[in-house]
């Protein structure tokens, strides 16, 4: 049929779904297009905000690739996103297990382990300050266990570790709920059938539910990896990035060079650099997911 | 007749919308856009509110939009508003700032036309209407570009009562000497079971890299050195005087008198100090009337608190700090006379701003009104400013002093080598000013 002979009706309900659509599209192209695109040009240029950009060609580029400081925020970024991931899908894992049981209190606990994620991450971070503090709760409870005081965000060894579990307490609990679902779209009957052909728990959780899991495992690590990248507050809450350069990740550099020296040229070519990291990282996963699948 | 009334309509609409446009920009009141620093709900931003009534009740004919936003955001939001071709007529700006405001030619000088707004015929004779050097800071070349209305001076200060519980005298055991304060930190600290529970002396290591300058640069200064070399172009940072600044940084941590993992925690440096945190610590001329005004455990009355000079070396005069900010009035605003003659006005009660907003603003004669009077000890704060420079007046600022801060921080919280450090923070100092 020729677009002309589309019936009224057909014309109609295109027009009124392209209506639908026309916010979310709207909301990408100002929000989401517009920045990159923009972030791309800027990236060419020499720009503070206060007067008009210069182009410069890929010099921002080359500078920042002969930056040491990049080179390392780049490598803190990856170690706090990899620590982060991995142990969040191990303990949502746990907590996704522990909630699909029919086991008493379901729902309560249900509430308490989304609940960190409910408080705002900058209240969190400054909570978690206060709890790091000498003297403080995490300190009593190391010296009872008979550690003793760990210097947790004034040590170089341990602020990262601090950081990474302040946001890993954030964020496991709304990553358990979303296991739960996918744990809930395991059909019954495979899981019955497990059992009857004698598949004990064990058995049952690698070869049963851990495939049938995966596309929730992978949207996890996709989504978790873009959050952890884009989440600097709690690094500018509770230690600014320090001590030294030993929590510095990248979303805090392209701040820095962006808003407080106002190397808006600088900061967006590292935006791009991040965003061509990000986009890379997600084709690769998604790569192996269709690999797997097949 | 039918189709000839739309076209008639609009064309009276539109005509309508032309004139009256016209009549605003001639007849109607001017509008001016003031963007404070002064956070709303704070004393300071809500002080701002009768300044705006005082101004439009004496001048009728300006309307004021007045937009108060908070210390932490502005720095991203003025330049974000320049940007988008919304900047503010008139606008508070930290002497920090003035060289970046000035090479993208974001600021008006003080020309004929201000001259005229603030009674002077000459800018001689408007430097007399201040205190001396008070305009020196918002100088670029010949030009002045503000008026200050926050003047701080930064020393140090020991609260009294923790040296009169360990049996010091506040007058005679106050340290001079960088010696000394090692000296009398170890009777001030208090330990249970090894470990500091409270500090003689702390480190502001979770403030602004200007609170880091306020102790480093000090003691380079004491040293006869600087973080930047005169023109601006390369950094001195590891300089014998560096190294000598730090390593005397380093040793209240070694000597123990400060605690690395409490100075790195504490919610606020000078909430600390009057919580009765730690006992000696820098210190604005801002600190006591706050502190005195509330609730605090360890400074909380007349009495509590002694301001001291900068501890020194020996043979040394001991370095002092002022810091600022400055109303200024945008380059390209169509109305730069109202515009100067608000900026006079809100400089022109230097005893009222210092009861109400709790600043000194460095008029002439300041410090004899009733306002400077109020000030606890006054005349200690005016005494020490023979010795004061800007503090950080650097041309590239944010480019000098966060790599100044995490050297410290890496030296002071993780151990790392002295000149080692400064070698680095130099190179990223001279790679960051040339960008």
């Amino acid at each position: 049929m020729s677009p002309n002979t589309t019936p009224a009706y057909i014309r109609r309900l295109r027009i009124t779904g392209f209506v639908f659509f026309l916010p979310a599209l709207i909301y990408l192209i100002v929000f989401l297009l517009g920045p990159i695109v923009t972030a791309l040009i800027f990236s060419f240029t020499k720009y503070t905000i206060l007067s008009p950009p210069k182009f410069v060609g890929l010099k921002n580029y080359a500078r920042i690739f002969s930056m040491p400081s990049f080179w390392h925020s780049l490598q803190v970024t990856f170690i706090y996103v990899f620590l982060r991931i991995t142990v969040i899908l191990i303990l949502a894992l746990f907590m996704g297990l522990v909630i699909n049981q029919s086991i008493p209190f379901r729902g309560f606990f249900q509430s308490v382990y989304f609940m960190p994620y409910v408080f705002p991450l900058a209240v969190t971070a400054v909570i978690w300050r206060l709890l790091y503090r000498p003297f403080g709760l995490i300190d009593q409870l190391t010296t009872w266990l008979g550690i003793g005081f760990i210097s947790w965000l004034s040590s170089d060894q341990t602020a990262l570790i601090a950081i990474t579990i302040t946001t890993i307490w954030s964020a496991t609990g709304y990553y358990s709920i979303i296991i739960l679902t996918g744990l809930q779209t395991i059909p019954k009957e495979v899981l019955e059938a497990s059992v009857i052909d004698g598949a004990g728990a064990f058995r049952r959780f690698f070869n049963v539910i851990l495939p049938l899991l995966k596309p929730t495992i992978f949207y996890i690590i996709i989504v978790g990896t873009i959050n952890s990248i884009r989440g600097f507050p709690p690094f500018l809450i509770m230690t600014g990035g320090g001590p030294g350069e030993a929590t510095r990740v990248i979303g805090l550099l392209i701040y820095e060079y962006g808003f407080t020296m106002l190397k808006m040229g600088i900061a967006s070519s590292m935006s791009v650099v991040l965003l061509a990291i990000i986009l890379a990282f997600t084709l690769i996963q998604r790569r192996l997911y269709r690999y797997e699948v097949a | 007749m039918k189709r000839m009334l739309p076209i008639v309509l609009a064309v009276l609409m539109c005509g309508t919308f032309l004139f009256a446009g016209g009549a605003q920009e001639e007849k109607g009141p001017v509008k001016l856009i003031w963007w404070s620093h002064y956070g709303q709900g704070t004393k300071q931003g809500d002080y701002m509110d009768v300044y705006l009534k005082d101004f439009e009740a004496k001048y009728p004919s300006i309307d004021i939009e007045l937009t108060r936003v908070s210390h932490a955001d502005y720095i991203t939001k003025l330049p974000t508003a320049v940007a988008a071709g919304e900047a503010p007529d008139i606008y508070a700006q930290t002497y920090r700032s003035i060289p970046t405001y000035h090479a993208n030619g974001m600021m008006a000088p003080i020309d004929a036309v201000a001259l005229k707004e603030f009674g002077a015929g000459s800018i001689a004779e408007l430097e007399k209407q201040w205190a001396p050097n008070a305009l020196d800071a918002y100088r670029v070349g010949d030009n002045r570009y503000g008026l200050p209305f926050e003047f701080n001076i930064y020393a140090w200060g020991i609260n009294t009562r923790h040296f009169k519980e360990a049996g010091l005298d506040p007058k005679n055991d106050a340290p001079k000497y960088w010696d000394d304060v090692i000296r009398v930190g170890k009777k001030l600290v208090i330990k249970e079971g090894g470990r500091i529970k409270r500090e003689a002396v702390t480190f502001p290591f979770t403030l602004s890299a200007a609170w880091y300058l306020l102790e480093f640069e000090h003691m380079i200064r004491e040293l006869d050195g600087s973080v930047m070399n005169a023109d601006q172009s390369e950094s001195l940072v590891n300089s014998e005087a560096g190294i000598k600044a730090m390593q005397e940084l380093k040793r209240r941590f070694d000597e123990g008198i400060s605690d690395k993992d409490l100075s790195n925690t504490s919610d606020y440096h000078v909430t600390a100090f009057a919580n009765g945190e730690f006992s000696i610590g820098i210190m604005g001329n801002w600190g006591q009337p706050r502190w005195y005004a509330g609730d605090w455990l360890g400074i909380n009355k007349p009495g509590d608190f002694r301001g001291i000079p900068t501890p020194t070396f020996p043979g040394k005069d001991p370095a002092t700090s002022t810091t600022g900010w400055a109303w200024v009035v945008y380059r390209d605003t169509k109305h730069k006379a109202e515009a100067w003659r608000l900026a006079n006005f809100l400089t022109s009660f230097p005893s009222e701003n210092i009861i109400g907003v709790g600043n000194i603003l460095p008029r002439a004669g300041w410090s004899a009104t009733e306002g400077g009077k109020s000030i606890p000890e006054a005349a200690f704060f005016e005494d020490i400013l023979q010795y004061s420079a800007p503090l950080a007046a650097y041309t590239k600022y944010p480019e000098v002093s966060e790599p100044v801060k995490r050297m410290i921080q890496e030296v002071l919280l993780s151990g790392k080598d002295i000149k080692a450090s400064l070698d680095k923070a130099k190179a990223e100092i001279d790679q960051a000013i040339k960008d």
